[in-house]
């Protein structure tokens, strides 16, 4: 075959863009750590790479759902271990009150105590999370019970996706901890307590220390559904965690390159390119003309 | 013996050997002109006669050509031509779809999460206007994804008008030079360096549209479209390619007047450059374009089923949550923006504030098959969209590369037969030159001769 001298100049060009596009392709992988660099590199890596940032987008927000509802149930927690506390003292005084060593003053003091719990247990059970009161069922822009203990939202309990088709509670209907049904209303007894022991109504004041009994065992009820509730978003959040550092892991897999292998392809291409560097340096080659 | 004989002798040497040296010498200075294929002098002996001329003739000195290679190399670089076009037209793709912050795929996803946030606090207006403003940057995405692939389109078909003028003057310039090569070749005039310049001329149109050439009368060539319509004849002259524009679409088509008419010869531009930009335009480009406006549809459609169905703060049921006929004009509905009260988070009015099931349910469409005619989900229908980019964009790539490694092997294929290797015509211009140099001896030899016969007398 003939070979001309433009043979010789096109060889060296084509050689020369070639391997001075593939270092700048490798030198790109390397400083950005992608194999992939545009769709076209490999399009099903970077489509099922796109369905695992959709996942770890997806469950990026069931994690935030998940904080939120952990942040309900928290306070909800905190809540109802104070008024497990709150019930605790009112049956002790309601037992000190029905003792026969207690006389008609010591009641009506203890009366002005069980009002002060029966208070702060309203205050209690009005749990809010921002604007957000958590025993209030569906009607969460109002305190659950007024001042007099009156229930004032629904029994709907709302619940959060906490993972693709899984929903959980994050709270607990206020009527099945306050006034559940075979138990007693607890706001009511704390009221008829107080009166019975301002009537110095030593029947009263026995039949409140059962009422009492019965709201302690309610709340600590309630309480035990909080726990149950926040393991089961403490559950879903590390497996959530799991999920989304496995769609990151994917995308890593499918689109990335280790440093060591981008740095390695880098130097290699780097060096193709610098021997046709070289090999362009020797040309032209010399010819008959230029030895007459 | 006739010393006049050998007079002219040395001088056919001269004329042939000069001839020689010539030819060498503008092979050489044309060694990077392209399109030139090297001449070569093809020398005779002179039939002797009882008082004949004798010596040599040089025969011609034509191109030297294989017709079969030119052919090939025509269609090699109406391949490259074709290919190297759509991969221009189509990388907007990989651009459109790429994983970098801010595409459709991440719009789609922040959506998605902002709903979840409203699900998890759905009396927080903070949230509603977030979920809103979420909801306007996935309008957003779309419209300016939509927006890229439509500037692309008018751009092609920018590029393909501009192309077609580009061909009809090198289609002007081979019918002026198949006028000029007659005349000179009639009048006996050399005329390989306008063959060249044809060959140029005919270079830049092959790489823009498929033709055919076929040899005319007089030195003339004629060009064809593969299809048959003919560009150039040596009577009929050049017969221009028309790019007209559908008002309708912007759409670029490509015709020519044949017998009084406009023909449409689009379908006989399979490649070249503007083959090229026809495929990409009409093919992955047109599906990308239809399979994004599915997309927005779909979304739109999907959405809109789940909030009208709901209520929003005020108790206001039916209200749709986007409007969308196409990709570029997805948007916000006018029921919703800028109200982030109207975001339709329950399923009972009844239920107000608290309720977060429409919420949820309009999660929930970003894991059911509401795209695709029920057959995936909008992340899938996403996906798709950019795998059947990727993979044209990918393909139009390979493509190139092979046309482009056939053309290499067809341009060195033809620079074998017709290129001007320089240590080639170096060996030449010193043979013809050192036979130059003997005629000139032949003919002082001559009339060194005639001296002597003529010293006889005195």
């Amino acid at each position: 075959m003939r070979v001309t001298d433009n043979m010789t100049f096109d060889l060296m060009r084509q050689n020369l863009l070639r391997t001075r596009a593939h270092a700048n392709e490798m030198q790109e992988a390397a400083q950005r750590g992608r194999r992939v660099l545009a769709p076209s590199d490999d399009p099903v890596a970077t489509a099922t790479a796109f369905g695992e940032r959709a996942k770890e987008q997806r469950v990026e927000g069931q994690l935030r759902t998940i904080n939120v509802g952990l942040g309900a149930l928290e306070l909800l927690d905190s809540s109802f271990e104070q008024m497990n506390d709150v019930m605790t003292k009112a049956r002790e005084l309601a037992i000190q009150a029905a003792n026969d060593t207690s006389d008609a003053e010591a009641r009506e003091q203890i009366a002005q105590e069980v009002r002060a719990m029966r208070d702060q247990l309203i205050n209690l059970a009005n749990v809010r999370q921002g604007d957000r009161f958590l025993l209030a069922g569906m009607q969460e822009d109002q305190p659950a019970f007024d001042a007099t203990g009156s229930f004032q939202g629904d029994d709907n309990v709302r619940t959060l996706e906490v993972a693709d088709g899984l929903r959980i509670e994050d709270s607990v209907s206020a009527s099945s901890v306050f006034n559940a049904p075979g138990g007693v209303d607890i706001f009511a007894e704390l009221e008829a307590l107080s009166v019975a022991l301002d009537a110095n109504d030593a029947a009263g004041i026995q039949a409140g220390v059962g009422a009492m009994r019965s709201g302690q065992r309610q709340i600590s009820d309630g309480h035990s559904r909080i726990g149950s509730r926040m393991e089961s978003f403490l559950v879903a959040e590390s497996s959530a965690i799991r999920v989304r550092d496995a769609a990151v892991a994917a995308q890593t897999e499918l689109l990335g390159k280790e440093t060591e292998a981008a740095y390695v392809d880098f130097a290699r291409a780097q060096n193709a390119y610098q021997e046709a560097l070289s090999i362009a340096g020797q040309l032209p080659l010399p010819n008959l003309l230029q030895q007459r | 013996m006739s010393i006049l004989r050998i007079l002219n002798t040395g001088a056919s040497g001269l004329r042939a050997h000069g001839l020689g040296v010539q030819v060498a010498s503008d092979n050489i200075a044309n060694v990077n002109t392209p399109g030139y294929a090297r001449r070569k002098v093809e020398l005779q002996a002179n039939q002797l006669q009882p008082n004949g001329p004798g010596g040599v003739r040089a025969k011609d000195a034509n191109r030297v050509v294989d017709q079969f290679l030119e052919a090939r190399l025509t269609a090699a670089r109406a391949e490259t031509g074709g290919a190297e076009a759509q991969v221009e037209s189509l990388q907007i793709l990989d651009f459109a779809f790429s994983d970098e912050a801010g595409n459709l795929g991440e719009a789609l996803g922040a959506f998605q999460q902002s709903l979840g946030d409203v699900a998890a606090n759905p009396n927080s207006q903070a949230t509603r206007e977030v979920a809103l403003g979420r909801a306007t940057q996935l309008a957003t995405s779309f419209q300016q994804t939509a927006s890229l692939l439509s500037e692309q389109r008018a751009q092609l078909n920018g590029r393909i008008t501009s192309e077609v003028g580009e061909v009809n003057t090198q289609l002007e310039t081979i019918a002026q030079l198949n006028q000029a090569i007659a005349e000179a070749e009639n009048t006996g005039q050399e005329a390989s360096h306008l063959r060249a310049q044809r060959d140029q001329a005919l270079t830049v149109v092959s790489g823009k549209v498929p033709v055919k050439v076929i040899d005319g009368p007089q030195g003339s060539i004629q060009v064809m479209l593969n299809g048959g319509s003919a560009l150039v004849s040596f009577e009929g002259g050049a017969q221009p390619l028309i790019a007209s524009e559908d008002p309708a679409t912007g759409d670029v088509t490509v015709s020519q007047i044949q017998a009084g008419r406009a023909v449409d010869v689009t379908s006989q531009i399979p490649n070249g450059r503007i083959g090229g930009l026809l495929s990409a335009r009409d093919g992955a480009l047109s599906q990308a374009q239809a399979g994004l406006d599915q997309l927005a549809v779909d979304t739109a459609n999907a959405f809109n089923a789940v909030h009208s169905a709901g209520f929003g703060l005020d108790g206001v049921s039916g209200r749709n949550l986007f409007t969308a006929t196409e990709a570029s004009d997805f948007q916000l509905s006018a029921d919703v923006a800028g109200q982030p009260e109207a975001l339709a988070a329950a399923q009972d009015a009844g239920l107000l504030p608290g309720d977060n099931r429409n919420a949820q349910a309009l999660q929930d469409v970003f894991v059911g098959n509401v795209a695709n005619g029920g057959t995936a989900t909008l992340d899938q229908a996403f996906q798709q969209l950019v795998t059947e980019g990727a993979t044209a964009v990918q393909m139009a790539m390979a493509e190139r590369d092979q046309a482009q490694a056939v053309e290499t092997q067809a341009t060195n294929m033809r620079e074998a037969v017709s290129g001007v290797s320089i240590d080639e015509e170096t060996v030449s211009l010193i043979s013809f030159q050192r036979a130059f140099e003997a005629s000139a001896r032949l003919v002082s030899v001559a009339d060194e001769m005639y001296e002597s016969i003529l010293a006889m007398k005195r």
